[in-house]
């Protein structure tokens, strides 16, 4: 482990641990949560049935790709914010070339990731301990717990890589990106209207499915969130 | 002589008001260089180009003899940097930041870095927040210092502080470079601070370089002469010509020369004028009068 690497996680830890404190604690107790709550309110002296276990795990799974959401946007952000503050001077005059320096950040950043990763992993394997998988339901906490990391590596990912500009070219790249949407849109409508062929695609319709459809990178927050599941 | 520091004909747009124009610095490998202009010149905008934080529109910038931006990450490894503003993380302790530094450079000489720090009375485990502005220039020029630089970029190190932490940073560089034979650029607009240490000048005004000499050079025979009825023109004059002003309250005018000697009077009484007064001016009024002169030549 590089000596770079270390003070760069240090500083990271210094920046991100008050904020990161509730999510490490929310990572850990909602799997707990979750999986306790058919057991708690199923019928009274009976097994819990299958379907309710079910049931109650989908009313509550919403929360874990927003939890995702969270760590990855909080984690990426705060990489960045002390160089923000000192206009990135300090960076630039390091003797490293940006690359690195950026992929310094990103590891660093990824290792702060994990914390609340373990977390849910223990919060998981504790719910499991605690609650008696129904007859016929298996559970599933590896893949639950990979399918958090990769949403939250991927939200990271991305608002790493948006934050690590300044904050004007950001908005210049948001605002090209809104615009091509919106105009691409229009222009795409009218030529639907004009050839009567309503299958060409729309900007929005063709980044939706780059993104959110498999294999898009976001297809993963759509996916199945239950821990235990058929 | 070799230049630590040299750009040729860089041109920058900052702004729709501001541009640094046709830039040719030459700083020679071991002087002190004294970075000289008012606010606004261009002095900052200088440094981040020749930190490669900003890009040219044109020309070419060497640093230790490495091409900037092409070789930048090399040339940093040797440039001890004081930023206009401090620029250290402000959730990290003293030592934390000195170790955060010392990572990125193979050069850091971490018993002197302990030697300065207890010098300049910085406790280790104070955060950089609660430093006042002196304690965060010292703890800059530190950084800066300790990592062995051969050449240190220092963008108005001592802007704010009090005189006594002022000679602190200030006697903390020379020692270094006493010691290491290390090129100094130091760009201020205390010009008497830097007429006790440097031994060459440039100037800019308005993002044009308007002199660079030697020290001695430039305020060499820098007098100003009061004179009655003085020649129209000044071309065969055997001393340097700087500026003429009318005088408000009189006939006369006030010239600033360079290259004075005071056998030079003659040429006064040869074309029928008359000197009233000749005094010695310092550094900051060569400086003043040198502005005055370029910008009503601009005009």
């Amino acid at each position: 482990m590089s000596d770079m690497y270390r003070q760069l996680l240090n500083l990271h830890w210094k920046t991100v641990r008050w904020p990161l404190a509730p999510v490490i604690l929310l990572a850990f107790g909602l799997p707990l949560f979750v999986l306790r709550l058919a057991d708690v309110f199923g019928p009274a002296g009976t097994r819990v049935p299958p379907a309710m276990v079910i049931h109650m795990q989908g009313e509550w799974s919403f929360v874990f790709p927003f939890l995702a959401l969270i760590t990855g946007v909080m984690i990426a952000l705060t990489a960045w914010s002390w160089d923000h503050q000192g206009r990135h001077v300090y960076a630039l005059s390091l003797p490293v070339s940006r690359g690195r320096y950026s992929m310094l950040k990103f590891a660093a950043g990824m290792t702060m990731l994990l914390l609340p990763v373990i977390a849910l992993a223990v919060g998981t394997m504790a719910g499991l301990a605690a609650t008696p998988v129904p007859t016929g339901l298996h559970a599933y906490p590896l893949s639950f717990v990979a399918r958090f990391l990769l949403a939250a590596t991927i939200v990271y990912a991305a608002t790493f890589a948006a934050a690590s500009s300044t904050v004007r070219t950001t908005a210049i790249i948001l605002v090209l990106f809104v615009l091509v949407v919106i105009f691409g849109t229009v222009f795409v409508s009218f030529l639907q209207e004009a050839l009567h062929d309503h299958s060409i695609v729309t900007p929005i319709e063709l980044l939706y499915t780059a993104l959110a459809r498999w294999p898009g990178p976001f297809n993963v927050f759509g996916g199945n969130w239950l821990i235990i599941d058929a | 002589m070799s230049n630590a520091i040299e750009t040729r004909g860089l041109n920058y747009r900052a702004s729709r008001t501001f541009a640094l124009e046709n830039l040719n610095l030459n700083v020679p490998t071991g002087s002190i260089y004294g970075f000289l202009g008012p606010n606004g010149a261009g002095k900052s905008t200088t440094i981040r180009l020749l930190l490669g934080m900003a890009r040219p529109a044109s020309g070419s910038i060497e640093l230790l003899g490495k091409k900037i931006p092409g070789e930048i990450a090399s040339a940093l490894s040797r440039i001890g940097y004081v930023p206009e503003r401090p620029h250290v993380f402000p959730a990290l302790t003293i030592d934390e930041a000195m170790r955060m530094h010392a990572s990125f450079f193979e050069r850091w000489d971490a018993s002197w870095a302990k030697r300065l720090r207890d010098w300049f009375a910085l406790g280790p485990d104070r955060r950089i927040s609660k430093l006042s502005k002196g304690e965060t220039g010292k703890l800059m020029i530190l950084l800066a210092l300790a990592q062995r630089p051969d050449l240190l970029i220092l963008d108005e190190p001592t802007d704010g502080l009090d005189p006594m932490i002022r000679r602190d940073v200030l006697t903390a560089s020379l020692d270094y470079v006493a010691e290491t034979g290390a090129t100094v650029f130091i760009s201020s607009h205390l010009i008497h601070e830097l007429e006790r240490i440097c031994d060459w000048v440039g100037v800019l005004d308005h993002g044009h370089l308007v002199a660079e000499m030697p020290l001695q050079q430039f305020k060499g025979g820098a007098m100003r002469i009061r004179v009655s009825n003085p020649p129209a023109s000044a071309a065969d004059a055997p001393f340097r010509l700087v500026s003429r002003t009318s005088e408000p309250l009189g006939p006369g005018e006030t010239w600033v020369v360079n290259g004075w000697q005071d056998d030079m009077r003659q040429y006064f009484d040869r074309s029928g004028a008359t000197v009233r007064e000749v005094s010695d001016m310092d550094l900051e009024e060569v400086f003043v009068e040198m502005l005055r002169s370029s910008r009503a030549v601009t005009k």
